[in-house]
């Protein structure tokens, strides 16, 4: 393996699929052999517990990470790692506690870096590291894009959804000038339901106002999404041959084509 | 602080380890100054360093929380505590523990459940239940036994809920935290949806009632000063 990319599930209107969106990638490039890290930095905690990691003060997670007094080390953040279920696949779990993080840290210098240096010391071990977001612009978002070079932005196909993506856009423009780099961003749209006219005017205003970054093709409704969450797998592996995940497929496909550093694996 | 602002603070890249030993030292120090007052063993007679036994002084000079609440939109906490919603701001909050056994202590009030220690942090826990809902469950009390619930004795509640709660949710960066049962949700709370309460009346700590939840916003500030002075959630 030669080196690792970062990249972030991000928007700041829930509901939209970024979990989904992230398990489901993260399957598919297990699948491929590559080392995945998944981390969960949404106080929520739906990817951990998609991965059987509850919150559980007892479970060291990135809240531990962002909060020690340390200097960050391997040592330090190799026990906040747990291998899942899924070959290939670590994650870095969450818990409520990072909910408060922003009324604690969130105005010390610096401490939207951390989770960027943190990374950089496991680097070697993953090829891959996939950030699950909250839906809420604070420290933990910051620290997710600061860290990324790439940005996936699932958007449900609705109105509302699109105005919403609005502010996303914004807060990355504003990020990329603090941050002097600029994201691969592609917008995902998620939760398409076909039979809907509502959802393909939606659509069609995504593809109007977006067309650069909109990646082309749709993730469409599919309840096998929902199965697979409560089986705590990822679809690519409870239901492979889905229509959903197949569409994953090729946005993995068309995510890997147009990132910065591709990760693959030698010999 | 406006975004633009915010974001040049986090991405300050000369001070770009974490929680640097500069940002930290003033915490720590106000950590380990509060758990130094905190007894691990306590006595009766340390008590009243942490939660002097009632006495009248009312807190002062402390902002209304809308007042104090920098942008319209802010992200808070739901929480249960006996089937009752209540919500803080995020911002007011310093961490959520999952509830471990607490150190019982002798001749403190009712409505503290007690002492405990959590990854080095000392943390003097109230009992939620008692504490927040010791009006309502005075003011019914009171309709039914013709007592003033300001001046004459408060009998205690039999009610023991602590064997069901969950979490212990700190208030600020103090070392009182609240004990509750279940934590609902995260929710971005936008201030014209509060009818926010004058904080000069009776229970200060009552910030205001969120519109749509219907569920009660805590001033941590006012709470965090009234257990500090000792007092129950109905006095002043």
């Amino acid at each position: 393996m030669t080196c690792s990319a970062i990249w972030t599930v991000a928007n700041q209107k829930g509901g939209v699929g970024k979990t989904t969106t992230t398990v489901t990638l993260a399957g598919l490039l297990a699948k491929q052999g590559l080392q995945v890290l998944l981390v969960d930095l949404d106080p929520h905690a739906s990817l951990s517990h998609y991965f059987g990691l509850d919150e559980n003060d007892s479970v060291k997670g990135v809240f531990d990470i962002f909060t020690c007094s340390e200097k960050l080390t391997v040592d330090v953040i190799q026990p906040c790692i747990y291998a899942s279920h899924i070959d290939n696949i670590s994650v870095l779990p969450a818990n409520m506690n990072l909910a408060t993080l922003d009324g604690q840290l969130g105005q010390s210098p610096g401490m939207g870096l951390a989770l960027k240096q943190a990374l950089h010391c496991i680097k070697p071990w993953y090829d891959i590291v996939l950030i699950d977001c909250p839906p809420i612009l604070g420290v933990l978002m910051i620290n997710a894009l600061a860290a990324s070079s790439q940005v996936i932005i699932p958007v449900q196909t609705e109105h509302l959804a699109i105005r919403g993506l609005d502010k996303m856009m914004q807060s990355l423009l504003l990020l990329e000038h603090k941050l002097s780099k600029q994201f691969v961003k592609t917008v995902v749209p998620t939760l398409f339901d076909k039979r809907l006219r509502a959802t393909a005017s939606a659509y069609k205003a995504l593809h109007q106002q977006y067309h650069q970054t909109l990646w082309s093709d749709v993730i469409p409704i599919d309840t096998h999404f929902r199965d697979a969450s409560a089986a705590h797998m990822p679809a690519s592996h409870q239901f492979p041959n889905t229509r959903g995940v197949r569409a994953y497929a090729k946005l993995l496909t068309y995510l890997q084509q147009h990132k910065v550093t591709i990760p693959h694996v030698v010999g | 602080m406006l975004l633009d602002e915010y974001m040049d603070t986090l991405l300050t890249e000369s001070a770009a380890h974490l929680p640097t030993k500069t940002t930290l030292a003033a915490s720590l120090q106000t950590l380990l100054q509060s758990v130094s007052e905190t007894p691990t063993n306590a006595s009766p007679h340390s008590f009243s360093q942490v939660c002097p036994q009632q006495s009248n002084e009312q807190p002062e000079g402390v902002q209304a929380l809308w007042q104090r609440l920098p942008n319209k939109m802010f992200p808070a906490l739901l929480f249960d505590i006996a089937g009752v919603s209540v919500a803080a701001p995020l911002a007011e909050l310093g961490g959520i523990h999952s509830y471990v056994p607490l150190q019982h202590i002798v001749g403190r009030p009712s409505w503290y459940a007690g002492y405990v220690e959590i990854k080095g942090q000392g943390i003097n826990c109230i009992d939620g239940a008692k504490w927040l809902l010791l009006d309502t469950h005075l003011d019914k009390m009171a309709g039914s036994l013709h007592l003033n619930t300001t001046t004459d004795v408060i009998p205690d509640i039999s009610y023991q809920p602590h064997n069901e709660y969950q979490y212990i949710v700190m208030l600020h960066e103090s070392n009182w935290g609240i004990a509750c049962h279940n934590l609902r949700d995260i929710i971005l709370i936008d201030k014209d949806d509060v009818n926010w309460r004058d904080t000069n009346v009776k229970r200060p700590w009552l910030a205001g009632l969120i519109k749509q939840q219907m569920c009660a916003m805590l001033d941590t500030l006012q709470l965090t000063d009234m257990l500090d002075a000792g007092l129950s959630s109905n006095q002043r």
